[in-house]
């Protein structure tokens, strides 16, 4: 596993980078998509495989520990169980849902299918063993914004604790050798609490992590307290190391994260969106600059537009139906829409985060973004 | 679709049916329609509302599916029959460009409506949407799906029960011969679209019989063996499926409704039938079953936890 800063952007901490993994390349900023069991939701591998941009797949430690024995008895890792070759970066919880459980030293408790399962540091490291993730997460105790004082800095240090526990046992069980690092991702935590935040992303980085996570954002804090914190992390952290948000999805949120120096997005945005109806036609391009931010499928307006939802888009679902189908789909509840929609929005976003790497390979990153946000804001 | 005919025989110009190979009273044979040329016995998935659930037109396409249905009650309520007919038909809204297959629409009225009643004017129904009385008679149905413009459409029959009995079979049968000249009188697109007649009679092979003979008359495209498949015991079910295509002539379609499972596919098969339409495979993969050449294999079972096949 290695990564590569490919190219840095003047006016900001933007970059684009390659992280190299056993099963392939990730290009840097990258989104990604989430899955269960290696499948995105409504894209089975057939679809997949029409996308060239979607490089690395996220997959949630919650959504495998009870399926960690099955996993063990093919022993080929969850890339054999699966039969992929993408490279999987598993996060501890799914992108969609986050559950306040009580603080525990001992444990992380993450939702599995059937309620609550207690993660040790050593029970991490049994399921990477078992897993032989491209990269993973670090269990961490979890402080979202509205978190404050002793429970942050509580937060913080068991986190800590954790990640020495675990890269102690990685060592131990043969995992990782001496002066290798270990693929697990440092979580950064602290809240919105700067001076802990610096902190705990200090520490982190002295450890031989493969990245860092930057823990309990995108969910709910406003956007000067994201930024604050962002800031004073990237501070202490190495350039030479990925760095990974949650939870942030929005393109202008988005841009904002990436000019502040972050790497790897999870979220399920395309999914909420999805489910709303919503078909993304934001313009990436200016080419494209006189379009809606997105269309209401449900809406009586598009019953009878026979075009497409974007006339330049070349997803399956642009090449072959019109909006006023996918509108008859959701009207009548049909489990094709969700498919076809599925297929467009993750068309559509991806194609977003292909731009930014070209922009930023281009060094025309700084100005397509400000141009990007005026068409949005005129939306 | 396009007006030009399929077929030369002015009887069936938008069908043609060559059988090819038989085996005792099974048969392969080619079938031209419109949109599509295939192989029978074929299997027809059903698409109700203008989509076979999760799967896009293009992975039908791979399977080599040839003809889909779809549900004129459903269709013609949403998106209903003027929004399809402006779209071009269904073909066009949904692009798909193979077989489609359109039901009359009366079957779904008595089955998921809480009020239905069959008159000689047609079937009477109360609107689930806004509880008013209505009425689909034969021509309706007829204009529903010739706006819909499936290859074939199905006649309005009067459906019963298979395991109704009494005066009400022999009603029923004798309204789907009268109904039969409705239909082909509603018929607006005889060149683009072929009119199915529906083999009604319960479980009775005498009125099973007349009814062959009475649709038989009015040279049809092809048939349906209608009103099995619905509680019957099998021993009734085959008998009455042997006696409809002993009767139905050999150089047309027979289309079996609403059947089925694998054995009874290859049964109905062995017995002279060519085309099935079932919800079945669809279904079931809703709850987890996988259909394979051996069987089912109920995917959610625990022995299947470590099964590395």
């Amino acid at each position: 596993m290695a990564f590569e800063v490919i190219q840095k952007d003047d006016a900001s901490r933007a970059r684009c980078g390659r992280l190299t993994t056993k099963h392939g390349v990730i290009e840097t900023p990258h989104y990604l998509l989430p899955s269960l069991m290696g499948s995105p939701n409504n894209l089975t591998p057939d679809l997949l495989r029409a996308f060239n941009n979607v490089d690395g797949l996220q997959m949630a430690l919650q959504d495998v520990v009870l399926d960690l024995e099955s996993i063990q008895g093919l022993d080929k890792g969850v890339h054999g169980f699966i039969d992929t070759e993408r490279p999987l970066l598993f996060t501890i919880r799914d992108p969609s849902e986050f559950i306040e459980y009580s603080v525990s030293e001992e444990t992380c408790t993450v939702a599995s299918k059937s309620g609550r399962y207690k993660v040790s540091p050593k029970d991490l490291v049994h399921a990477e063993q078992i897993l032989r993730p491209d990269l993973m997460e670090c269990i961490s105790v979890e402080a979202p914004h509205y978190i404050v004082s002793k429970r942050v800095r509580k937060s913080v240090d068991i986190t800590l604790k954790w990640l020495d526990e675990c890269l102690r046992l990685e060592k131990e069980h043969g995992l990782v050798a001496d002066g290798e690092t270990s693929k697990l991702m440092a979580v950064i935590q602290g809240g919105t609490d700067l001076k802990c935040r610096k902190f705990s992303a200090q520490l982190s980085q002295q450890r031989n992590v493969a990245g860092f996570v930057l823990g309990s954002l995108g969910l709910g804090e406003n956007s000067d307290q994201r930024r604050d914190v962002i800031k004073t992390v990237v501070d202490e952290l190495p350039e030479s190391k990925p760095r990974m948000i949650g939870g942030i999805g929005g393109p202008d949120e988005v841009l904002e994260c990436i000019s502040q120096g972050i790497d790897l997005f999870s979220s399920n945005y395309i999914d909420v969106v999805t489910e709303w109806g919503y078909a993304l036609t934001f313009p990436i391009t200016s080419s494209q600059s006189d379009g809606p931010y997105k269309i209401n499928l449900q809406s009586k307006t598009v019953m009878r537009d026979a075009t497409p939802i974007l006339p330049d888009c070349q997803c399956y679902t642009c090449g072959r139906h019109t909006k006023a189908y996918l509108h008859h789909l959701f009207n009548t509840h049909e489990m094709l829409v969700s498919i076809l929609l599925t297929i467009h929005n993750t068309w559509h976003y991806m194609k977003f985060f292909s731009v930014i790497r070209e922009q930023m390979r281009d060094g025309t990153f700084e100005k397509w973004k400000q141009e990007f946000l005026q068409r949005i804001s005129q939306t | 679709g396009d007006g030009n005919c399929v077929n030369s025989d002015p009887s069936s110009p938008a069908l043609k049916f060559e059988v090819t190979a038989t085996w005792n009273r099974a048969r392969v044979a080619t079938l031209t329609l419109p949109h599509v040329q295939c192989q029978t016995p074929i299997f027809m998935p059903v698409g109700t509302q203008g989509t076979v659930k999760g799967l896009t037109s293009q992975q039908l396409e791979e399977i080599d599916c040839p003809v889909i249905l779809g549900n004129t009650y459903h269709l013609g309520h949403r998106p209903g029959p003027e929004l399809l007919k402006d779209m071009g038909g269904l073909h066009k809204f949904m692009n798909w460009n193979r077989g489609l297959l359109t039901d009359s629409g009366g079957f779904q009225m008595v089955s998921l409506l809480k009020f239905a009643e069959i008159t000689e004017e047609g079937v009477r129904f109360q609107s689930p949407h806004d509880g008013s009385m209505m009425m689909l008679t034969p021509e309706e149905s007829m204009q529903i799906q010739n706006c819909i413009g499936a290859d074939i459409m199905m006649a309005l029959d009067h459906v019963v029960s298979s395991t109704t009995t009494g005066p009400i079979v022999e009603e029923a049968m004798e309204r789907t011969l009268r109904w039969i000249d409705r239909c082909i009188s509603g018929h607006s697109r005889p060149k683009e679209q072929n009119l199915f007649g529906i083999v009604q009679g319960g479980l009775d092979v005498d009125l099973r019989k007349r009814c062959l003979d009475g649709l038989i008359k009015r040279n049809l495209p092809g048939y349906a063996i209608g009103g099995l498949s619905g509680g019957e015991s099998k021993d009734m079910f085959w008998r009455m499926v042997d006696v409809s295509t002993q009767h139905l002539p050999a150089n047309k379609p027979r289309y079996l409704m609403g059947v089925g499972y694998a054995v009874d596919l290859v049964t109905c098969t062995a017995l002279g039938v060519d085309m099935f339409d079932c919800v079945y495979p669809s279904r079931t993969a809703r709850f987890g079953t996988a259909l394979v050449p051996t069987g089912t294999m109920q995917l959610k079972n625990s022995e299947y936890a470590s099964d590395y096949r």
